[in-house]
């Protein structure tokens, strides 16, 4: 999709924003905050929507990225800048260099999550699957609590490197290639399984490696996330990481569309950027987003866009009169 | 010496904790046996009917608050029972389970609204009369403080533990409700409603976990985010003891509660917490039907 061009049109938007716009503002705040969203809910939506598999412990992924990232960064700054000679560097440059480090730490050791969390999968039918995983990310946030080098239940504070550039990379990658996946090879391997694992694997397809896959990369994606905003204000805290943080991300992915990565991405949007435009809103908004899941559930089970995608092709085929080629 | 002298105590404590496990793995095991869902709002039945207790209590004798408390629970469990038969006959299984999981959030959420977040205290069911502040009767036993109040609990989970394993053993409705989760087909063909037996079973769930909310609200104070966390140790003795088994359910809600009791006070008093997650992770990855279930169906 975003080849050549389009890649460089990106990247250019991207830093034009870096330079021009305050990433403290509220508005950009907002639209930040929905990054972290749509990569949280683009990357659920792997093992919930492409795999069929159901998790809800994904803030522990979320979890671990963010405090392997703040911790790289809080306490292997100063070896980076002595051994590596980042002080010598100038300051974008050096932040660049340990927020990537703190990026690239977290994504593995969410990852390594994944890989622990995602074998259960292997035996668990769906409602079992489902309790291991909120098992998972309560005894994450447990854990994250109790590590007093971490600040325990008080919060971390880290040095914060607030970088749009980064972040929005980050999130257009991460939809780029859920995007490119679902219709690759494995994405297609891992619809098979989702839809009737029997015949997949009857087709030859290795149904442990995928389910696994899919855990692995989401958690992966996640932890990419957690990373990027244990940097966003510099504190993090346990108790966001809750339950209810993982069941946010369940419900943009199911209200979007289990399976889509559009409906993913605009049900993160719209969920983040609602409670914060409308404050009285915000009190009540666990109450809406639940009761909203349940009618969605009870009306449209397969979510508002089902599992169909948003593309410039479509697009252009239809002609604008449809209003987007959203089928 | 000095910790191990503690350790009737935090079995006594941990007994109490595990009651309430007990009951709420009851609670899963009633509705899973009916439907074949795994609900997750059981937990809120019990913050219901330790709230209304809570409330109620302030104001009525307790004569009005129990009954009003269970009332309560079957209520919302009936409206969720309509929730979750709407789609029963061709919803997935994954469909019924976020809509419990969304129907748990919005219970915690209304509650909010209606009792605020701070955690309300009740005066135990048989305390000491006077005024304001009504203290617990206590006595000593082997080294270890038991309040009355704990006794009422243990009383209470064994009468619902008789009380459901002859009614699901022995009588009429109690058979038919399981003849629902073996064969939903069959069981209509013999002329039961299925539709009646899985709003019962919801209704008996929330029932009995509002009595076990009400029971246990003066040892732990009755609080709107109590459900959570309780209703994922229930999960967590019900998978334990295999799910759709009672006696198995009990006997794990009990144990996990003196296990985590124990870990709490012995080793690590930060992890307590963490003991029924390692357990449940562990037992769902060697033995996913449980130490003392049958085989699970793998679908």
């Amino acid at each position: 999709m975003l080849r050549g061009g389009k890649a460089l049109l990106v990247l250019g938007l991207l830093l034009l924003l870096q330079l021009t716009v305050d990433p403290n503002h509220y508005v950009s705040r907002v639209l930040l905050l929905s990054c972290f969203s749509v990569m949280l809910a683009v990357s659920l939506n792997i093992i919930n929507g492409y795999a069929g598999q159901f998790s809800i412990g994904h803030a522990g992924f979320y979890a671990v990225g963010a405090y392997t990232g703040a911790s790289l960064s809080h306490f292997g700054r100063e070896w980076m800048e002595a051994s590596l000679g980042l002080a010598s560097f100038p300051a974008w440059l050096a932040d660049s260099a340990v927020l990537l480090a703190a990026v690239v730490a977290g994504s593995v050791a969410a990852a390594v999550a994944g890989f622990i969390v995602g074998l259960p999968s292997l035996r668990l039918r769906g409602d079992y699957l489902a309790i291991a995983t909120l098992g998972f990310g309560e005894l994450i946030r447990v854990i994250f609590i109790n590590i007093d080098r971490v600040g325990g239940a008080r919060g971390f504070s880290i040095a914060p490197i607030n970088s749009i550039f980064w972040i929005g990379l980050f999130t257009v990658g991460i939809v780029w290639l859920s995007r490119n996946l679902l219709n690759s090879r494995q994405g297609r391997a891992l619809q098979a399984l989702r839809d009737d694992e029997t015949a997949a694997s009857v087709l030859g397809i290795n149904i442990t490696s995928y389910k696994v896959m899919a855990f692995v990369l989401s958690a992966a994606m996640a932890g990419c996330a957690g990373a990027l905003y244990a940097h966003f204000d510099g504190y993090l805290q346990p108790d966001s990481f809750n339950f209810i943080r993982s069941i946010e991300i369940i419900i943009m992915v199911v209200l979007g569309g289990l399976g889509s990565t559009t409906g993913a991405v605009i049900a993160a949007v719209v969920l983040t950027v609602l409670p914060e435009t409308l404050r009285e809103f915000a009190d009540y908004r666990m109450v809406i987003y639940s009761a909203l899941l349940v009618i969605c559930m009870l009306v449209r089970p397969q979510g508002l866009l089902g599992t169909s995608e948003f593309s410039w092709a479509s697009l252009r085929s239809r002609g604008k009169e449809t209003g987007g080629g959203l089928a | 010496m000095d910790q191990l002298s503690q350790i009737p105590q935090l079995i006594v404590t941990g007994m109490t904790a595990g009651c309430i496990y007990a009951i709420v793995a009851v609670g899963f095991t009633i509705i899973y046996n009916t439907t074949g869902v795994i609900n997750f709002a059981q937990g809120e039945f019990v913050m219901i009917g330790a709230m209304v207790a809570a409330v109620l209590m302030a104001k009525f004798s307790f004569l009005v608050a129990f009954p009003a408390a269970v009332l309560a629970g079957c209520l919302v469990g009936a409206v969720l029972a309509g929730f979750v038969l709407i789609p029963l006959k061709r919803a997935a299984v994954l469909t019924l389970i976020i809509i419990t999981i969304g129907a748990s959030i919005a219970m915690q959420g209304i509650a909010q609204f209606l009792w605020g977040e701070t955690a309300i205290p009740v005066p135990p069911f048989t305390g000491i009369p006077g005024e304001g502040f009504v203290e617990d009767r206590s006595f000593h036993l082997l080294g270890a403080v038991i309040r009355a109040q704990e006794l009422w609990v243990v009383a209470v989970t064994a009468l619902i533990v008789i009380g459901m394993t002859l009614f699901f053993r022995y009588t009429l409705i109690g058979q038919a409700m399981r003849a629902c989760e073996t064969n939903p087909a069959g069981a209509r063909l013999v002329g039961i409603s299925v539709r009646r037996m899985v709003v019962l079973s919801f209704v008996m769930a929330a029932g009995l976990g509002a009595l076990a909310g009400l029971t246990v609200s003066p040892v732990f104070y009755a609080r709107v985010n109590m459900g959570t966390a309780l209703g994922l140790k229930g999960f967590c003795a019900a998978v334990l003891g295999g799910l759709g088994n009672f006696s198995g359910g009990i006997i794990a809600g009990i144990v996990l509660g003196i296990v985590e009791s124990l870990t709490g006070g012995l080793l690590w008093s930060d992890y307590k917490d963490a003991v029924a997650f390692v357990i449940l992770l562990a037992i769902l990855l060697i033995r996913p039907e449980g130490l003392l279930g049958r085989k699970a169906d793998q679908k």
